[in-house]
């Protein structure tokens, strides 16, 4: 009860652990709560007046009683995917922070710990690596990271910002070094091994989780920032850039892609497209209150403070369940590998059935751009589908990664002729060797010294064809002229090239 | 020889200290800037894909490719100062007022304000103003100051502001607490108990001792400006070294990325040196 009363007296902790807590509920089970789905968009926004009358609304729109938070410019609904994107975004902060954590500690306590040379030299390190402005470097890291997926851009998260840590680990380490009970122990002749992992843990213990909130904080404003400038993870890290009928394009929801749209329909509505920043920030606050209330809690002159052993179970509680949500949504969601041509399919052909029932496979494009890494994950993945009126579905997977799905109706983007393929079967050859066969018959040489060429491995059936094959366009463009250059065929059911792989 | 041997003693430790604290960093950064501006390994398809970021340069200001580097670090140069400047004469004076002043409720609301302001980040203010300044032009038809551009002029007022909150408070928060903290301590209390005029108690007992909190919060501020840069520079289309970094990174002209990246590394050295330089002056002045 005394304890009860003393929490009381500390609003910050209050206010930070409800909200840690509400935060991770959201992050939980958003995805249940959320009134719409999150990524059912329409180009037309229905809404049933109190008199009977029905009125619509050309998205984006503003806040009202069916869409609390309004719609972003697809028709999506906000709180929805503020709910649902909580899922992924904290997942992706509380594993950065723990790396983060993970990295700092361990040059801290080592440099702290052993001194001279050691010391002077990891110190040199972590100064150069603070010398970067954390987005700076954060940015050439989410680009050279891309190829990894969700890991990578854990990675470039985590990858910026331990300096500060590994810092102040270290001043504490040879504070608590100088300290007699570290002293006594060395005395009665305690192995470094014991001392380090007794005391000095002890010693650092309380500071433990404030410097988690913290950098929990830090890390989830520098994924903001990252989404502003157009570079979030959706499953793959990519962007909204290229620009559609509608300017944007669909993915998995995440605050920082929420935020990367923030530019692009700031002219249309102002209210509505600062609430994901709105959240992101509140989110963030609370985080960084948590740090506040609990260096006063742990602080032991302070009149805040609370008993060693209840702030160990909740520093053992709060460090548990961030460790639990961060790797079991990691290990339940993220898969680092490109997806296979037949992977793929498969996941598309529940999203055709959704959106489209009824209708059939019938091309698929593995291709390849010269902006990204060269040849070893295709840039996007893309199933089209045609229903009975002969009209095309575009289901794509950006960076072949599966959360980085984008749905299109009445769009293509391969110069396919549609009106005459056959379907596809299931169970076709990935598009790997077909790129292969096609580089060895003269495709590198083609794009050797170019800096712009877009490769397409495309899977198909015509009709004039026993079996469905694989084709490969290579396509360069100098000054609006395009050339294309055509390699042809490869099997799509054993994937051995048929006779010789021909330019044309 | 003793004063030789002295002046070679000296000259030896201010040699390792650049050695450790500038050159060999600048070293580490510059092995890991080339590591990662490298064709073969980083992936730009998803900058480039960002037409509305890659080609709104043109649009604003037309610089040679060979200029670009010093276009752009001039640009980003006279931001920072301004945004430095600013906040330094908001929130010195503030900060002396809180410090001084007896009115607990009028504290505590300036302590609050503080507060805020340190805590929420550059990209927030920025999109906030820019969209408080949409909202007032299309509702009210008012159009006093502009949301993108480089010019310096009313163009500096927006990205400045929306950079300089942040060391603002932080320069409040630390000249406050440290004037707050020198006006009890033993030798202040004799100065006014002997009488001294109050301006004079300021000038010559107070605002030196605070010096060395104020210069620790104006680099602290300038840092955060420093790495809040890039993106308040985005979103106002401010085409320092920020933007140009993300422009180069997206057009894949990976040597004046490294460039830049360099030069930011180099700039945030030369500061903390600097920094460091005049504490070490203010404490030997006022121990003497």
């Amino acid at each position: 009860m005394i304890e009860l009363r003393r929490l009381a007296t500390n609003p910050p902790l209050v206010i930070g652990l409800t909200g840690v807590i509400a935060l991770l509920i959201i992050g939980i089970f958003g995805t249940m709560l959320a009134p719409f789905d999150p990524n059912a968009g329409g180009s037309l926004i229905w809404r049933v007046l109190p008199d009977g009358n029905t009125t619509f609304q050309v998205p984006p729109t503003l806040p009202d009683p069916d869409h609390l938070l309004g719609t972003d410019s697809l028709g999506r609904d906000q709180w929805s995917r503020i709910l649902a994107g909580a899922k992924l975004t904290l997942m992706v902060v509380l594993a950065a922070m723990l790396v983060r954590l993970g990295i700092g500690f361990g040059i801290g306590i080592t440099s702290g710990w052993y001194g001279g040379v050691l010391s002077k030299g990891l110190t040199v390190i972590a100064k150069g690596i603070a010398a970067f402005p954390q987005l700076l470097l954060a940015i050439m890291l989410v680009l050279a990271t891309k190829q990894f997926g969700v890991l990578g851009f854990i990675a470039s998260l985590a990858l910026v910002g331990w300096p500060e840590v590994a810092e102040f680990v270290r001043g504490e380490v040879i504070l608590a070094k100088a300290q007699p009970f570290m002293e006594a122990a060395r005395s009665i002749g305690a192995p470094g091994r014991r001392l380090i992992r007794t005391h000095l843990v002890t010693a650092l213990g309380p500071h433990l989780l404030s410097i988690a909130a913290l950098e929990s904080s830090a890390v989830l404003l520098l994924l903001a920032e990252l989404g502003l400038l157009g570079l979030f993870l959706s499953g793959a890290t990519f962007l909204v850039g290229d620009f559609g009928p509608l300017g944007l394009k669909e993915r998995a929801p995440e605050w920082g892609q929420m935020l990367g749209t923030i530019q692009w329909v700031a002219i249309l509505f102002q209210l509505g497209t600062l609430v994901p920043a709105l959240f992101v920030v509140a989110a963030s606050a609370t985080f960084a209150l948590l740090a506040d209330g609990l260096r006063a809690a742990s602080d032991p002159f302070s009149s805040h403070r609370l008993l060693p052993g209840t702030f160990g179970i909740m520093t053992k509680a709060l460090i548990a369940a961030m460790c639990f949500s961060s790797v079991g949504l990691l290990a339940a969601n993220v898969q680092t590998t490109a997806l296979t041509m037949e992977q793929g399919r498969e996941l598309a052909a529940k999203t055709a059935q959704a959106t489209w029932p009824g209708s059939v496979y019938v091309a698929g494009v593995a291709r390849y751009l010269s902006y990204a890494t060269q040849l070893t994950r295709p840039d996007r993945l893309t199933y089209y589908y045609r229903n009975l009126a002969g009209e095309v579905l575009r289901i794509s997977y950006v960076n072949a990664d599966r959360l980085g799905v984008e749905v299109r109706q009445y769009e293509t983007e391969d110069d396919i002729d549609f009106s005459n393929l056959r379907v596809l079967p299931a169970g076709l050859a990935s598009y790997d060797r077909a790129i292969t066969g096609a580089e060895a018959a003269g495709g590198a040489d083609f794009r050797q010294g170019l800096d712009n060429y877009l490769i397409r491995a495309i899977v198909t059936w015509p009709p004039d064809h026993p079996d469905p094959v694989y084709s490969v366009t290579y396509g360069t463009s100098r000054r609006g002229e395009l050339t294309l250059l055509r390699f042809c065929c490869v099997d799509a059911r054993t994937g051995a090239p048929i006779g010789t792989i021909t330019k044309s | 020889v003793r004063r030789a041997r002295v002046i070679g003693r000296r000259a030896t430790t201010l040699f390792a200290r650049v050695l450790l604290d500038a050159l060999l960093p600048l070293l580490v950064t510059f092995v890991v800037v080339s590591y990662f501006a490298d064709y073969r390994t980083i992936d730009t398809s998803q900058l480039k894909a960002n037409t509305f970021l890659m080609n709104t340069r043109p649009l604003f200001q037309v610089v040679a490719p060979a200029e670009q580097l010093a276009v752009a670090l001039k640009a980003s140069a006279i931001l920072l100062l301004t945004t430095i400047a600013g906040a330094a004469a908001v929130g010195i004076p503030t900060g002396i007022a809180y410090g001084w002043s007896m009115n607990r409720r009028l504290k505590a609301i300036a302590w609050s304000i503080g507060t805020v302001a340190s805590s929420l980040p550059a990209f927030f203010w920025a999109v906030a103003v820019e969209l408080l300044m949409i909202a007032i032009y299309l509702k009210l038809d008012l159009r006093f100051l502009p949301i993108a551009g480089f010019g310096v002029d009313e163009h500096l007022v927006l990205p400045s502001l929306a950079l300089g909150i942040r060391p603002a408070a932080y320069i409040f928060r630390f000249t406050g607490m440290a004037v707050e903290e020198i006006r009890h301590t033993d030798y202040v209390r004799t100065a006014v108990a002997k009488g001294l005029p109050e301006r004079r108690l300021l000038t010559r007992h107070v605002l030196p001792n605070a010096a060395p909190s104020v210069i620790a919060a104006t680099v602290l501020g300038a840092r955060n400006a420093l790495s809040s840069l890039v993106i308040v520079e985005f979103i106002y289309v401010w085409g320092g070294a920020g933007l140009t970094f993300v422009q180069a990174l997206g057009n894949r002209r990976l040597e004046l990325a490294t460039q830049l990246a360099l030069s930011f590394a180099i700039g945030s050295i030369l500061l903390s040196l600097a920094a460091d330089l005049a504490r070490s002056r203010i404490q030997a002045a006022t121990s003497e």
